[in-house]
């Protein structure tokens, strides 16, 4: 039973990548799963509201490596997000998955990708420090250490 | 005749647009409306554009189911405002949110005091909030609810700047450097103090 249920993973996360030019090995990869997650914070907000997510991603390795999701047992959702400008107004949308280039360097950043986090945990408050899940295609599971900053964003 | 009216108005406008400006926001004296609404405070109580004459105001739209955006902008506006040092007393953050229906004054309060003091939460009827967005041509839109009824909202993130007695003066956006902001506001402040 339990081999059956990754065909239907695999699907899923084809599907979800429409269009994109990774070849996600059906089984994780050690060797192509060298991300660096470095500068990992969480932007805390007041009021249940949902709190952005950052960090820097470095692939070390020698191909194309895509973050495809994140989870937390912090928060009730992580989405991966974008915000952006169209038509002359800011908004913010979900991505299905963030490639990062063998040798490259992408940044969730103010502005830009970040991880939308919803549903935080009262754990979850400037100064403390909350793992996140990172979900590569064909890796395992990297947990990462998220320090939660103030609404400034200052340490 | 008319030819050289013309030309008499293009080569004063040159001369105008010339003449150093000691603003490294945009001016735009003279070109907006002056600061005026109908509308209720962080705190629940009713305000309008005259409760804060005699402050330097920078009002901003936004809403606070946006993690992005709106807190890097407010974060901007806080550590311009910490720049100012005692000259902060004088000016006032109005955060006004496009998203009545879930920006309550309560959700409003706990966001801006987030940030720290000086930022006024501000919020209304979908009605009162159209009119003070039409009044400053500020867009906004709302997002297809997903499964768990949240939504996105889109917004143009401007910030106009009004003087002590509610002239709009200057306009910056989150493109804006914390060190413009800083300056223009120094400048704008000390000028109207007595
Ligand atoms: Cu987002």
């Amino acid at each position: 039973m339990k081999k059956h249920a990754s065909l239907p993973a695999a699907l899923a996360l084809a599907l979800a990548i429409p269009g994109a030019a990774i070849a996600a090995p059906a089984r994780a990869q050690p060797h192509d799963c060298r991300v660096r997650v470095e500068h990992a914070w969480v932007r805390w907000l007041p009021a249940g509201l949902p709190m952005g997510g950052y960090m820097s991603l470095h692939n070390g390795g020698t191909r194309t490596v895509a973050l495809t999701g994140a989870r937390s047992t912090g928060f009730d959702g992580v989405m991966l997000h974008r915000s952006m400008r169209r038509g002359g107004l800011d908004t913010m949308q979900p991505v299905a998955a963030v490639s990062i280039p063998a040798g490259g360097t992408v940044r969730f950043a103010p502005g830009g990708y970040h991880l939308m986090l919803m549903g935080a945990a009262a754990a979850v408050k400037p100064g403390a420090r909350v793992r996140i899940e990172l979900r590569f295609a064909g890796c395992a599971p990297q947990p990462v250490l998220f320090r939660v900053r103030d609404a400034s964003g200052r340490p | 005749m008319r030819r050289t009216l013309l030309l008499f108005l293009l080569a004063l406008l040159a001369a105008c647009s010339h003449a150093p400006s000691p603003w490294q926001l945009t001016d735009v004296r003279g070109h907006l409306p002056d600061l005026r609404f109908h509308l209720t405070d962080d705190r629940g109580r009713p305000v309008t554009g005259a409760s804060f004459r005699g402050k330097t105001v920078l009002l901003y739209f936004g809403y606070t189911h946006c993690p992005d955006v709106c807190p890097t902008t407010l974060a901007h506006l806080t550590v311009a405002l910490q720049n100012l040092g005692p000259l902060a007393r004088e000016v006032r953050v109005l955060f006004l949110s496009v998203d009545p229906g879930r920006d309550t004054p309560a959700v409003l309060h706990a966001y801006v005091r987030a940030f720290g003091p000086y930022i006024v939460g501000l919020t209304g009827t979908p009605a009162e909030i159209a009119r003070v967005a039409k009044r400053y041509r500020v867009a906004y839109s709302y997002g297809k609810p997903n499964a768990e009824g949240n939504y996105e909202v889109s917004h143009s993130a401007a910030i106009f700047i009004f003087d002590a007695r509610g002239r709009a003066r200057l306009l910056a956006d989150q493109q804006s450097t914390v060190a413009q902001l800083t300056h223009d506001l120094h400048l704008l402040v000390s000028r109207q103090r007595p």
